[in-house]
């Protein structure tokens, strides 16, 4: 399942200041240590998110202590076997629970139009052909984007790889590759490694209840 | 440098450049995600016409990093 919740300003300072107590030490300090506030309730709402699920999916109710691999990605240091993973964006948070290993990417595609270089950098030769071409670009863009990252985020590598080597419409016909991709009006969002996914938007009254 | 970049930086991701400094992390301090990171290199290209290899991006974590760098291939 992909829990998604793309109200960020129905969290009040009330909720933030809640929420942030119940957070891990480890959490807390990394919630803290973000300048602006949206970064800071991205940070804490992800984490909860992510705690939603678990209890919903498996009954987990303890606090989630985070390790991280080589490269950074998280897991579960008591529940190893449970694989997630979380991304946010200035519209939202997103966080993907799965029986194997996951890669999730929510992108705000409300953002400045997409410069020639970015897109020589993260786009396969036949997707910059695509790209030229398209009248949604930037759309198309989003969607290259999100696809690629979220497959690198269920590798566990992230963008060391040169993003311009992958195709992003080849990545979901890879064996159990489980590739999906969901467009809203503001956002755009990727996930690799969730069986038969499905979307379940969660409010901040929900998270809070 | 450090002052252009930091300049840079905060006008990218609208972050007060008052409130950025040489020893702030782009993702833990900053908050920028991979998409934030990879835009602003491609920035950074753009404005010094240089090319900046994806494997350097790793190793680009806190501002005076990019300066470091900027510095070295200028």
């Amino acid at each position: 399942m992909i829990y998604v919740l793309d109200r960020l300003d129905e969290m009040t300072e009330a909720d933030f200041r809640f929420g942030l107590s119940i957070l891990p030490q480890e959490r807390q300090k990394k919630a803290r240590y973000y300048q602006s506030t949206p970064d800071q309730y991205a940070c804490v709402l992800s984490y909860l998110l992510l705690c939603y699920g678990l209890c919903v999916e498996y009954g987990i109710t303890e606090t989630i202590y985070f390790r991280y691999n080589s490269y950074g990605k998280p897991y579960s240091r008591d529940y190893p076997h449970v694989y997630f993973n979380i991304s946010h964006c200035r519209c939202g948070v997103a966080c993907a629970i799965s029986d194997r290993e996951t890669g999730v990417d929510i992108q705000d595609i409300r953002q400045k139009p997409v410069r020639e270089s970015l897109a020589k950098r993260v786009l396969s030769a036949s997707e910059y052909s695509a790209w030229k071409k398209s009248k949604s670009p930037d759309r198309l863009f989003y969607r290259y984007w999100t696809m690629k990252e979220s497959y690198l985020k269920q590798k566990g590598t992230g963008i060391q790889e040169s993003m311009s080597a992958l195709d992003a419409e080849g990545l979901d016909s890879l064996p159990e590759a489980y590739a999906f991709y969901m467009e809203k009006e503001m956002y755009c969002l990727s996930a690799f490694g969730v069986k038969d996914a499905k979307v379940r938007i969660v409010t901040c009254a929900e998270l809070f209840a | 440098m450090r002052d252009k970049v930091i300049q840079m930086i905060g006008e990218h991701v609208n972050i007060p450049a008052n409130t950025i400094t040489g020893q702030s992390h782009l993702i833990s301090d900053l908050g920028l995600n991979s998409y934030d990171i990879v835009d602003l290199v491609c920035l950074f290209e753009d404005q010094y016409e240089i090319e900046i290899p994806d494997r350097t991006i790793r190793g680009l974590q806190r501002v005076d990093d990019i300066v470091a760098y900027l510095e070295t291939v200028q």
